[in-house]
């Protein structure tokens, strides 16, 4: 899995910034200032592009007995296979330079995919996942799941 | 070389880190370290990671630990081995003889730049590569190789020294414990210190023929060099190989027989590929095996005829296999080692009949490869090793860097 990314402070919006008032988000490693979404956060959201825009949605669901899957992340099969059925679920990139795992920060190229539905509240935004590598696995304390990463392979 | 010319050396600091921030410029100032091809250790780290006290060949779940805010990056040697090029051809602006030595070390027949001192010339040479190529690099002009590299590595990181004054040799000499020196540490530190030799100066100024009597002769070699005799000269080329050997790490601990045989046949057609750059054959073939739970295995085939056929080879490495596969332990690392080299022209052998089929199927892989990428074509037996195949950072290791003396 993948419980958190970074971003370059200079690759978001400012508009954005100001309407999701990120500005509680932006940590500075080794003086270099960026914008962390991390899964504990509230709210907890991740920046999309979707249809040609960059934007930020809630991400995933943490409410054990709702209608949504439980958790940020679906396996792309279980996706293949009709979870979100119904909920025109739509593949998009989620941009970022690093990801974060089990106290692991790695490096993402262009950015890792995830899958949007529709729900009555609105847009939410799942990370796709598939089996983990040897190398991520070891990289990230044995994690069984990794992100589907754009045009990269871990 | 003419004896009285200097020797230029140039080391890259932090290398594959750095070569990271050459195409990520945004990695500039944060703390960077490199993962070897498992995902666990940090083969490489900036400085700004090594100020948290990380070390190289140190596993990440301590590594991170210690650097909280650490990013890791994935090794990837095509893109070492292009700016490793880039900085080749740049000293080699400044030099006629130049020696590719590792991937990111090189020595240099010294010449001062026109109009300017060794030291300046350093100081161009340093400049120029960080400019052109974008890697920061520590450059060291002094009279010998060993006395080059060991200034280079007091005036790490993007130093650049000339060291021409016998005084300022003596000073710097006696500063530098002697283990610096590559190649004395442990048993060899221990038969010196009993004579008192405890720094570079110490050996320096020691008797030749103790020095003999205690590090042999390679070590005598290091007396000369430190007391400003050349004892190899720049090589721009590099020798022919002895041996040949392709190898390294399972990807983990493998017990089950069948994955082994895949690597053996995945280390094969690496080997091969190499034989047939070099254009040798060999006349024995090892296979080298290390276990996590027994002592290491090799065993050694004799081919009736040298051959670099896969049929040929297959059989000698089978062999190999068998007699130090041990049944129920796990094996780490395996090499298969190709000595006893010889070039062309062929002698044709009873043993060795043409097979004009086999030919024409190597041929066909060897061109289907070269036309569209290593390992399209492979043998059904590496399947068993499949998943490393599917990583293309596994297509390209440092051993596949052609030309230099060492890694």
């Amino acid at each position: 899995m993948c419980t958190g990314i970074a971003i370059a402070a200079s690759e978001l919006p400012v508009a954005l910034v100001r309407q999701h008032r990120l500005l509680e988000r932006v940590y500075a490693r080794a003086g270099v200032e960026e914008f962390r979404f991390h899964w504990w956060q509230q709210p907890t959201l991740l920046p999309v592009r979707w249809d040609g825009r960059l934007e930020l949605l809630p991400w995933g669901s943490k409410l054990r007995r709702g209608p949504l899957p439980y958790g940020g992340w679906v396996s792309v099969e279980h996706v293949a296979g009709g979870l979100f059925a119904g909920a025109h679920p739509e593949e998009v990139v989620i941009p970022a330079n690093l990801g974060f795992q089990k106290g692991t920060w790695f490096l993402i190229v262009e950015g890792i995919k995830g899958v949007v539905i529709e729900t009555r509240a609105g847009p939410v935004v799942y990370v796709l996942t598939e089996p983990s590598s040897n190398y991520y696995r070891n990289m990230t304390e044995q994690s069984p799941a990794m992100p589907l990463f754009v045009n990269q392979v871990i | 070389m003419s004896s009285s010319s200097l020797v230029g050396f140039g080391d890259a600091d932090s290398f594959y880190a750095s070569a990271e921030t050459v195409r990520r410029p945004w990695l500039a100032g944060l703390p960077v370290g490199v993962l070897g091809n498992q995902g666990a250790c940090v083969i490489a780290r900036n400085y700004e990671m090594k100020k948290f006290g990380v070390k190289v060949g140190e596993p990440i779940w301590e590594s991170k630990q210690k650097c909280p805010d650490g990013v890791y990056v994935k090794r990837d040697f095509r893109w070492y081995e292009t700016l490793s090029r880039r900085m080749l051809a740049a000293v080699g602006t400044f030099s006629p003889k130049v020696e590719y030595y590792s991937i990111d070390e090189f020595f240099w027949e010294g010449h001062r730049a026109k109009g300017q001192g060794y030291r300046q010339t350093a100081h161009t040479i340093r400049d120029h590569i960080k400019r052109t190529v974008g890697l920061p690099m520590t450059v060291a002009i002094a009279r010998t190789r060993t006395l080059a590299k060991l200034f280079a590595d007091t005036a790490k990181p993007f130093g650049a020294v000339a060291v021409e004054d016998p005084d300022h040799e003596t000073e710097l000499l006696a500063k530098l414990p002697v283990t610096e020196i590559a190649g004395i540490a442990g048993r060899r530190e221990a038969r010196l210190a009993p004579h008192g030799i405890r720094t570079c100066l110490d050996l320096r100024n020691a008797s030749g023929l103790l020095v003999r009597s205690l590090l042999t002769v390679t070590g005598h070699d290091l007396w000369r060099e430190l007391n400003g005799y050349k004892t190899t000269p720049i090589r721009p080329d590099r020798p022919r190989h002895k041996m040949i050997a392709r190898g390294g790490s399972l990807a983990g601990r493998v017990s089950d027989p069948n994955v082994l045989y895949g690597w053996l046949v995945r280390n094969l057609e690496r080997l091969i590929e190499e034989l047939q750059y070099h254009e040798v054959r060999p006349s024995t073939l090892t296979v080298a095996l290390a276990y996590h739970d027994a002592e290491p295995a090799s065993a050694s085939a004799p081919l009736a005829v040298p051959s670099e056929r896969f049929d040929v080879l297959l059989d000698a490495a089978r062999a190999g296999l068998r007699a130090c596969w041990r049944r129920g332990r796990t094996a780490t690392h395996m090499h298969v080692i190709a000595s006893g080299l010889r070039r062309g022209p062929w002698q044709l052998s009873l043993f060795d009949p043409p097979d004009p089929k086999l030919d024409a199927v190597a041929k066909v892989k060897r061109e289907v490869n070269e036309a569209l990428g290593r390992w399209k074509v492979r043998s059904g037996s590496t399947l068993w090793a499949n998943g490393w195949y599917d990583d293309p950072a596994n297509e390209h290791e440092v051993c596949d860097i052609r030309g230099k003396f060492c890694f």
